[in-house]
């Protein structure tokens, strides 16, 4: 088809370009975020089972819920509760920080900056490749998740507090809330992190 | 006008394959395609990263044992290999399943442009960072002519905490931007 109207040539023209300018924010506006994209594989587990990734070997021990944060000096209460996850993580290759999420609910915690010294994840000395350190990892958490059933809790090595990027292997542990597999206390004195081999 | 004749006046008025506004569109995005590709190696950008990348996998300079290599005005060998269960020099003793490897490199002459450096413990993917002098439980005290520090004149030494199964192939030294300056094989 021929259009000899230059002003319609025109308008077509434009039209063509608004349509391709706006079909183009949408498709750019509804991209999704390099953070999902770039998610990392769970590797799923329970509590008591040892789960391994190429970079990480995780155990989890189990978890207490707490009203106070028995420090050495002083006791802190919680905006909320304390959860405290106790657990065994190894690197299995380079030095590093066992940082680690809990996600409840479709919300994400990270361990609380309160936590005394030596426990996760700036334990007594950095995680090094083949030796496995015990300790715990200490989040605050609303009273909400009292009712909640399930938590999964992830933790990797590395040097940073966000996950790393370009699809990282994690083990993801499901745990129980409830009071017979996660007990509530009024007090607990977390403890230092230990190195322990096999 | 025979049919024979139709077509070729067809022939002729047609243009040419070549003069198609679709074949030189394809032309175009093909030759924009490839000028793409060829500046990534030319982009400043892309070429530090590649440049880093390729530092950080391979050492500027590789030190085999029983050899000696010269290296920014320094002869380079290496010294000795120690395990202990337990160091009189170190704080603390290794923990069960684990021993302090102690490396020693022999270093004489002055260096033209001393860096700072980290070193790594090599075996395989599995690498351990040296202890540090200030907080390191497992830190051995280097002799009286060896020092931790790069920059320093003088022999290497570093101590590392590995479990009892490691095999450690190498030492990296890493400069400050990841680089392996210097690799002493075991």
């Amino acid at each position: 088809m021929k259009i000899r109207n230059s002003l319609a040539r025109l308008v077509i023209r434009l039209g063509t370009v608004a349509v391709l300018l706006a079909a183009a924010v949408f498709v750019a506006d509804r991209l999704p975020y390099p953070t999902d994209v770039e998610a990392p594989f769970l590797s799923s587990g329970t509590v008591g089972q040892t789960v391994s990734t190429p970079t990480v070997t995780l155990q989890v021990q189990g978890a207490t819920i707490a009203d106070k944060l028995q420090l050495v000096s002083r006791v802190v209460a919680a905006n909320g509760h304390w959860l405290v996850v106790e657990g065994t993580i190894t690197s299995r290759r380079g030095p590093g920080y066992g940082y680690a999420q809990l996600i409840i609910g479709g919300r994400t915690y990270t361990p609380d900056n309160r936590a005394p010294t030596g426990t996760f994840p700036v334990s007594m000395q950095p995680l090094t490749a083949g030796i496995g350190q015990h300790g715990v990892w200490v989040f605050e958490v609303p009273d909400e998740v009292l009712k909640t059933p399930t938590a999964q809790f992830r933790a990797w090595v590395g040097d940073l507090s966000e996950i790393p990027r370009f699809f990282p292997r994690i083990p993801s542990i499901t745990l129980d809330l409830d009071d017979r597999h996660t007990p509530r206390v009024s007090r607990i004195a977390p403890p230092k992190s230990v190195i322990v081999t096999s | 006008m025979s049919t024979n004749e139709t077509t070729i006046r067809r022939r002729i008025t047609r243009p040419a394959f070549t003069s198609r506004l679709w074949f030189k569109n394809g032309v175009g995005a093909v030759i924009a395609v490839a000028a793409l590709v060829a500046a990534i190696p030319v982009s400043v950008y892309d070429r530090d990263d590649f440049r880093a990348y390729r530092a950080s996998r391979i050492p500027a300079h590789t030190v085999g044992p029983g050899t000696s290599v010269g290296i920014d005005g320094q002869e380079w060998s290496l010294g000795s290999v120690r395990q202990y269960g337990r160091s009189p020099a170190a704080r603390r003793a290794a923990p069960k399943g684990t021993a302090i490897t102690v490396v020693q490199i022999s270093r004489s002459g002055t260096a033209s442009h001393p860096a700072r450096c980290t070193a790594y413990l090599i075996e395989g993917d599995r690498r351990w960072r040296a202890e540090e002098a200030y907080g390191g439980d497992f830190w051995v005290p280097p002799a009286d002519d060896a020092t931790g520090e790069c920059t320093e004149p003088g022999s290497l030494q570093f101590s590392f905490l590995v479990p009892d199964d490691a095999h450690p192939s190498a030492v990296d030294l890493v400069d400050a931007d990841r680089g392996i300056t210097v690799r002493v094989r075991l």
